[in-house]
């Protein structure tokens, strides 16, 4: 098994009903659920605030940020345990964001064999 | 744990009340935007971390604490319930009467009192129902629209006028005034049988 970790982008919240929004999050929970019960989650991960700091270079200079699109900004992480790649890029299909026109970025972690 | 249906839909109505009685119905659109910030919220935290195991209490205290930010940073620029007279200006009597706004007995209360704040004389009843399907009991334009059997366009004309001329009357209705609560009183009937009917 190796370990990924999905960086989700974009937004599923758009000026949504109640009733919407509340669909929108059981198939967050049903997904998760899913890759939890096949033993694929390695930690569930948390969502992130829009508004911080980026600290830059040598100067270290400190920004407000990111001052990216919202479709750019990565707005929550999952840790993932899967096969390989291709595997995990399947199990990221599931993911709702998908479905709203967000993004899920597959990052395999490098562990180093010592 | 699951969150049961329709949770949200149903803590919507609550929530919207109880700002609106704290923020005056003059606010009503800052009331809206607190909870939909604290659905939002919900959605981000709930779908990483799984829902708490009291969600409405999760709910009310989320928007009870962001109106405390919102009254705190505005209590300056804005005026807010005329209802509750200086209570909200000063620190000292601030928290604990919010606090107490947020009862649960209190809010009950702001429901009904919504409800027939709603039913503004000057608006059409059709107007009156739509807007208490939609503010209270949390319908989209596209669910209202379906129960109305009217297109999207036209509903969601009739709610933001109809919102307009609740934030333009200048205070929530007493319920204890009994001659307009009769006259009141059949839209808040009707409204109470779409929303069952629509489940």
């Amino acid at each position: 098994m190796s370990e990924f970790t999905f960086l989700f982008r974009g937004s599923d919240l758009t000026a949504q009903s109640p009733e919407e929004m509340q669909k929108s999050m059981q198939k967050w929970l049903a997904w998760f659920k899913e890759l939890g019960e096949k033993g694929c989650i390695k930690y569930p991960g948390h969502p992130l605030e829009r508004a911080g700091k980026v600290v830059r270079g040598k100067q270290k200079s400190v920004h407000d940020g990111p001052y990216a699109e919202a479709k750019d900004i990565v707005n929550g992480f999952t840790l993932i345990e899967a096969k390989d790649l291709p595997h995990a890029v399947e199990l990221s299909m599931g993911c709702p964001i998908l479905e709203a026109g967000g993004s899920v970025e597959v990052r395999p972690i490098r562990i180093l064999d010592m | 744990m699951e969150p049961s249906d329709h949770l949200f839909r149903r803590e919507a109505g609550r929530m919207v009340a109880t700002l609106t009685r704290v923020f005056g119905v003059h606010n009503i659109a800052l009331a809206e935007d607190v909870v939909q910030d604290a659905f939002c919220r919900a959605l981000e935290v709930w779908k990483f971390r799984g829902v708490p195991e009291n969600p409405s209490a999760w709910l009310l205290a989320t928007a009870k604490n962001r109106a405390l930010d919102v009254l705190r940073r505005q209590r300056t620029a804005h005026t807010f319930a005329p209802e509750l007279g200086r209570l909200l200006d000063s620190e000292w009597t601030l928290a604990p009467a919010v606090e107490e706004l947020f009862a649960a007995n209190a809010i009950k209360d702001d429901l009904l009192r919504m409800m027939f704040s709603c039913c503004q004389p000057r608006l059409a009843e059709e107007a009156q129902v739509a807007l208490i399907l939609n503010i209270l009991c949390g319908f989209s334009v596209n669910e209202i629209a379906s129960a109305f059997v009217s297109s999207h366009a036209a509903i969601e004309k009739r709610i933001t006028r109809a919102k307009k001329l609740l934030a333009a009357s200048k205070r929530l209705f007493d319920v204890a005034a009994p001659a307009e609560f009769a006259a009141r009183l059949p839209a808040v009937h009707r409204a109470l049988y779409l929303l069952f009917n629509e489940g």
